[in-house]
């Protein structure tokens, strides 16, 4: 058997079932043996937004994705995408192809090891037909056991040699399957905070979310009169399911939110890091003490301390503990559940501001929520405009954010192309700004080619709206950042898919309702006006208490 | 680096603004959220300040000294101070003169504030705004302080002859630290003989 075959039947061993990329001398034959095994191979128009695709699905079916690339050129364009991913703790698994093995006079050369460091990717080196399986193995291992992507480089002489087809140890096998028991002392500390607090905090991340620990969690902001706020990775989780959700702890919440969170003085942190963005580098809750809930064996919080209880465990076995012990103690707090702080997160209406021809980009997520049904997931983008969807969405809906993530635009298109075939082709929407969107553009041929129903709803303002915005407020020239576009619904039709570029909100309902009847691979180009700075940016730009 | 370049025309004479404007505790109570805490022998002095940069309410602590100069109606402040995080550390420096305007009193005020640490990158371009807004709500203050205090309106039939530049009436607590900080700062000048 070849190695190349032995290294697509090892990958299958491993789960791929779908692999992204862009072939050339290097993978070709890699690529043929995974098609000739089943695997279905995403042809895509630039290897970035290949990886790109491979981090959406990973983050989707919480398993590692596949990115395929030839040598030299072909790994040298996945650059930014890898550090999105890398940032974003992606498990991924890049399949590299290699100029023959010590050929540094071949044309398309390039020390991927060093590369591979440079862009924050772990490397293994197919160096012997031998060793190919089990350099797969220990590929996959690493991505599962860091949670991070791996580059598999193997050259392609070494790939065509002959090697024995031993019987392949997925790495799922290395892995213990054991639930984390928290430590009794440990609930009985938590147990104390708690009896001495009076408003409580529950944060709830996406551990906690992917551990299916709502009900757990419901069942403790009840005993302890809490607040539910969410990390911004699990936004809108539970929010249909209690009238005490705050929406998210941080810069995105709103006014009433972060006014309430910053009284607490106890927070329970359940599969949540506590980063910096979510507590505001401790800023936001000033008073409070810290009880944090994670399978990691420890984290350090946003604010540069650790919790004053930190329970190793998994969440739904402490918080089950935790509940009981609180019982047991008679421990039961009315904390913040009060009619008077229902009626302050009651969120007051908005009047919005459009101009002829450009919607009030908050009247244009509002009319998404109201539009789209709650199985249509979302991904979020990049840029000013992200905000405004960011804080307002309010519908409970699967949400995938790329905030914080090397905050490189261009991404979030990629992402739910990705999240959507892992997802068995269910429709996604992102919402995402026109200069995010034109950057990866031919990527929507792809998803037209393979019939993907995306809808790229693009908020656009004509400009690059962060640096328009941060223009004004630093007295420099916004007109700079201004870049007209042609209409995107024209082009999305002339690429194979549907499209509308729509200037009122009742086009806008009108183009959703198309999609809605009939999903397919979509672009809704909304004009948006600049003149509507987001809370965020007026925070940060202009100090205000909004 | 966030500068501070203001002047405040107050509708009162220099030895009255110079008055307030040399009394801690009567620049505190200028300021919103700020308080004035224990006063050290080398005529320095605690102080405290809630400031919000946009949602989010900030504590600082901070050491502050004084030096004043009651013959050119000039003065220094220099403060240095972290947050209550102790994420965020805090140093600034102003200089402030009074003089005589044109039917007012005109105070020149320049400084500089300087933040290192997790708090500069979170309120970015905001904290040079939030200065801002906060040196208007002095200069306000000021004003309102400085102005003389309204006389008791006037009974019907009776003649209104005088007007009163008596300080507004302050709690026997900001009275005692006035006293205390003028008594140390009077300390602190006899030891520079």
């Amino acid at each position: 058997m070849k190695v190349y075959e032995v290294l697509a039947q090892a990958f299958v061993a491993e789960g791929t079932s779908d692999v992204f990329g862009m072939m050339g001398d290097a993978n070709m034959h890699w690529m043929n043996a995974l098609a000739q095994r089943g695997v279905r191979l995403y042809e895509v128009r630039h290897e970035g937004s290949g990886l790109g695709m491979a981090d959406g699905w990973a983050r989707a079916a919480g398993r590692p994705g596949v990115v395929t690339t030839t040598s030299g050129p072909g790994v040298a364009q996945l650059a930014t995408s890898m550090i999105c991913a890398s940032r974003a703790r992606t498990p991924l698994v890049a399949f590299c192809g290699e100029t023959p093995w010590g050929d540094q006079s071949a044309v398309q050369y390039l020390d991927q090891r060093r590369f591979a460091a440079a862009i924050e990717c772990g490397f293994v080196h197919v160096s012997r037909p031998d060793l190919a399986a089990e350099a797969v193995q220990k590929a996959f291992y690493l991505a599962r056991t860091e949670s991070r992507p791996i580059m598999l480089s193997a050259p392609i002489d070494v790939q065509k040699q002959e090697c024995e087809n031993d019987d392949y140890v997925p790495s799922l096998n290395l892995l213990p399957r054991v639930r984390s028991l928290p430590d009794p002392a440990g609930i009985e500390a938590a147990c104390e905070i708690i009896r001495d607090s009076k408003r409580v905090v529950v944060i709830a991340g996406r551990g906690a979310r992917r551990a299916d620990a709502g009900e757990q969690i419901l069942r403790l902001q009840e005993q302890t009169g809490a607040l539910l706020a969410t990390t911004l990775q699990a936004k809108n989780w539970l929010c249909d399911r209690t009238g005490y959700h705050v929406g998210i702890a941080g810069l995105y919440g709103n006014k009433a939110a972060m006014e309430l969170l910053q009284e607490a003085d106890c927070v329970i942190a359940v599969g949540a890091s506590l980063n910096h963005y979510t507590i505001e580098h401790g800023y936001l809750f000033p008073e409070a003490r810290y009880i944090q809930i994670d399978t990691a064996p420890h984290v350090v919080m946003g604010n540069g301390a650790v919790a004053d209880c930190y329970l190793q465990a998994d969440a739904v076995t402490a918080l089950t503990q935790l509940s009981q012990a609180l019982e047991s103690r008679s421990v039961r707090l009315d904390g913040y559940h009060t009619a008077d702080v229902r009626t302050r997160l009651t969120i007051p209406p908005v009047e919005f501001r459009s101009e002829p021809g450009r919607l009030d980009p908050r009247e244009v997520i509002q009319v998404l929520d109201t539009e789209l049904p709650g199985e249509i997931g979302l991904v979020l983008g990049s840029g000013h405009q992200t905000d405004f969807g960011t804080m307002l969405f309010q519908r409970s809906r699967e949400v995938m954010s790329n905030y914080g993530m090397f905050g490189a635009i261009g991404q979030a298109p990629l992402l739910t192309i990705g999240a959507i075939v892992a997802g068995g082709n269910k429709p996604a929407f992102v919402v995402e700004g026109d200069a995010s969107f034109l950057m990866h553009l031919p990527e929507f041929e792809t998803a037209c080619r393979y019939d993907i129903p995306v809808l790229v709803v693009v908020m656009n303002d004509e400009a690059l709206g962060a640096e328009y915005h941060k223009a004004m407020a630093s007295g420099l020239d916004p007109e700079l950042a201004v870049i007209p576009t042609p209409e995107l619904g024209q082009v999305a039709v002339a690429l194979g898919g549907g499209g509308a570029t729509v200037r009122t909100a009742e086009q806008l309902r009108a183009a959703l309702n198309e999609y809605v009847r009939n999903p397919r691979p979509t672009v809704i180009d909304v004009r948006i006006t600049r003149d509507v700075v987001s809370v965020p940016y007026r925070r940060l730009l202009y100090g205000e208490d909004v | 680096m966030i500068t501070i370049t203001e002047e405040i025309a107050v509708p009162s004479t220099p030895s009255r603004v110079w008055e307030i404007i040399s009394d801690p505790a009567e620049v505190v109570s200028c300021i919103s959220g700020a308080e004035l805490g224990a006063s050290h022998e080398d005529g320095s002095f605690d102080g405290t300040l809630v400031v919000k940069f946009g949602a989010v309410r900030v504590k600082f602590a901070a050491v502050v000294a004084l030096e004043l100069d009651p013959e050119t109606l000039e003065g220094r402040l220099t403060a240095r101070g972290r947050d209550g995080q102790r994420a965020t550390r805090f140093t600034a420096e102003a200089t402030f003169r009074v003089r005589q305007g044109d039917g007012e009193t005109r105070v020149q005020v320049d400084g500089e504030i300087s933040l290192n640490g997790k708090l500069a990158s979170l309120v970015e371009a905001g904290a040079g705004a939030v200065v801002s807004r906060m040196t208007k709500e002095f200069s306000d203050q000021l004003i309102q302080r400085c102005a003389p205090e309204r006389a008791p309106e006037a009974a019907p039939g009776i003649a209104l002859v005088t007007t009163t530049t008596t300080p507004p009436a302050r709690s026997l607590f900001g009275r005692l630290r006035a006293w205390w900080a003028r008594l140390r700062r009077k300390e602190a000048h006899a030891k520079a003989e």
